[in-house]
């Protein structure tokens, strides 16, 4: 299902954070959403996900997709192992093994059984990289996904996510043009939203 | 710096209660009317002498019965209204005052009130619930308004079901709620429960053995349904917190594929 943007914009308190926003993402593409910080990436993705209540325009497509994210803080469960925060996510015949598996290629191999509240940020932010990419969706959002990897890591998360998620819509937030061309993404960029002064 | 506080070998700890207990025959020694006061070893005669009686057993069994039903329907009912209360802001409102009513009124006046109103055998069980179900509907209420709404947010995306949102995200997070509600309650319904049974005396009853021990005034007994009490309240707080305990263990784990 191809997910349409049109006229979008989102206020709070006042505030336009997003004005007037036109995008289109096609089912299976993959897009990096750009900008300065400050500009409306996470709001607009919150939006996408149904998180936030445009206060015009809309979004078409949205309704019929199952989605998946990646969050910028982890929001994982602290109590339970990485295994389990992934299974929670996963339809019913997902395997633990299955996610084993997935956790070894994303170097977790040794993790799989910890309480995710003793692992690592970048460990974390693995774990829930692996739980957008197994559950069941056909559009996965992820929020600066490779704050606080390693260049190594980044490369190896990042070809994962380039096989796991294919002929899934991919939108990732970044401030890095590289990761784009690693993802082979189109990009969109957005800009900050200029308060017109009011002369009195 | 802070000073550390060293754990004492348990020996040390017996050789404390011993002191405490010497301590206890010194001041029966002192106390002239020996009716006023009584020491560790006739509180130990009168112990030996009603345990052998089927009527301390009944006594006791028949209280610890009506104050612990008390509790869990408070547990259960506090729980329910918590969560009634989170989910509809009408059913709080509407609630509220009357849970600051029952947490205002003092208890000798509700343990009155309910002797007018029902009949003394189920007083212990009413109190025991008045008294515990505001600790507990207070505890959950404020255990799931300050559940992080980030963790809601992902539950919506990802579809969880509710089951999986009550077992994986209120639980873990309420649980410590829980465990103090639990605690504190503990501690109320024993104390009311007993003050009940002592104002309204239902037959076969803790309380209304304490009551007969002033009338007749039989000091070792009285000490001895004290002691009693005590020990009750303290094993079925123990037998809770760790069946609360095994609980969070539990629900820490997601059953693997075909379990749930």
């Amino acid at each position: 299902m191809d997910l349409t943007i049109r006229q979008l914009t989102k206020k709070f308190n006042d505030q336009i954070v997003l004005h007037d926003i036109n995008a289109d993402f096609e089912q299976g593409s993959v897009t990096c959403i750009t900008g300065p910080s400050g500009c409306g990436k996470t709001t607009l993705i919150h939006c996408i996900l149904g998180l936030y209540k445009p206060d015009s325009g809309e979004i078409t497509g949205a309704a019929d997709t199952r989605f998946a994210a990646v969050f910028q803080e982890n929001r994982l469960c602290p109590q339970l192992d990485a295994i389990t925060n992934v299974q929670l996510a996963c339809k019913k015949n997902v395997s633990a093994a299955e996610i084993c598996t997935s956790l070894d290629a994303m170097g977790l191999t040794d993790y799989a059984g910890k309480q995710v509240s003793s692992l690592s940020g970048g460990m974390k932010r693995r774990v829930s990289i692996l739980r957008a990419l197994m559950a069941e969706s056909d559009c996965i959002i992820m929020d600066e996904p490779f704050k606080g990897l390693d260049d190594a890591l980044k490369d190896q998360v990042i070809s994962y996510i380039r096989n796991k998620a294919k002929g899934k819509t991919l939108l990732v937030v970044t401030h890095d043009l590289r990761d784009a061309e690693k993802l082979n993404a189109k990009i969109l960029t957005l800009t900050a939203f200029q308060q017109p002064f009011l002369l009195i | 710096m802070k000073r550390r506080y060293k754990s004492l070998p348990p020996v040390i700890r017996w050789l404390v209660i011993v002191f405490w207990v010497l301590i206890w025959q010194l001041c029966s020694y002192l106390v002239p009317y020996k009716f006023l006061f009584a020491s560790p070893v006739q509180v130990m005669a009168a112990f030996g002498q009603l345990c052998f009686s089927a009527d301390f057993w009944l006594t006791t069994a028949s209280s610890f019965w009506k104050i612990s039903a008390g509790f869990f329907l408070a547990l259960l009912t506090g729980c329910l209204l918590a969560a009634f209360s989170y989910r509809f802001v009408i059913v709080r409102e509407l609630l509220m005052p009357l849970i600051r009513l029952i947490k205002a009124i003092p208890v000798a006046s509700f343990i009155i009130l309910v002797i007018l109103w029902f009949n003394s055998s189920s007083l212990s069980t009413i109190i025991s619930f008045s008294m515990v179900l505001p600790v507990i509907y207070i505890n959950i209420l404020q255990g799931l308004d300050s559940y992080d709404e980030k963790m809601l947010e992902m539950a919506y995306v990802f579809r969880l079901s509710l089951v999986r949102r009550i077992r994986y995200l209120y639980i873990p997070a309420l649980m410590p709620y829980f465990v103090t509600a639990c605690s504190l309650g503990l501690g109320f319904c024993w104390k009311s429960g007993v003050a009940a049974e002592v104002i309204g005396q239902p037959a076969h009853s803790i309380g209304g053995e304490i009551y007969m021990t002033k009338l007749n005034l039989l000091t070792p007994e009285l000490f001895v349904w004290t002691i009693v009490i005590i020990l009750i309240s303290a094993s079925f707080e123990k037998l809770i917190m760790f069946f609360l305990h095994k609980l969070e263990k539990k629900i820490s784990h997601l059953p693997r594929q075909g379990q749930e």
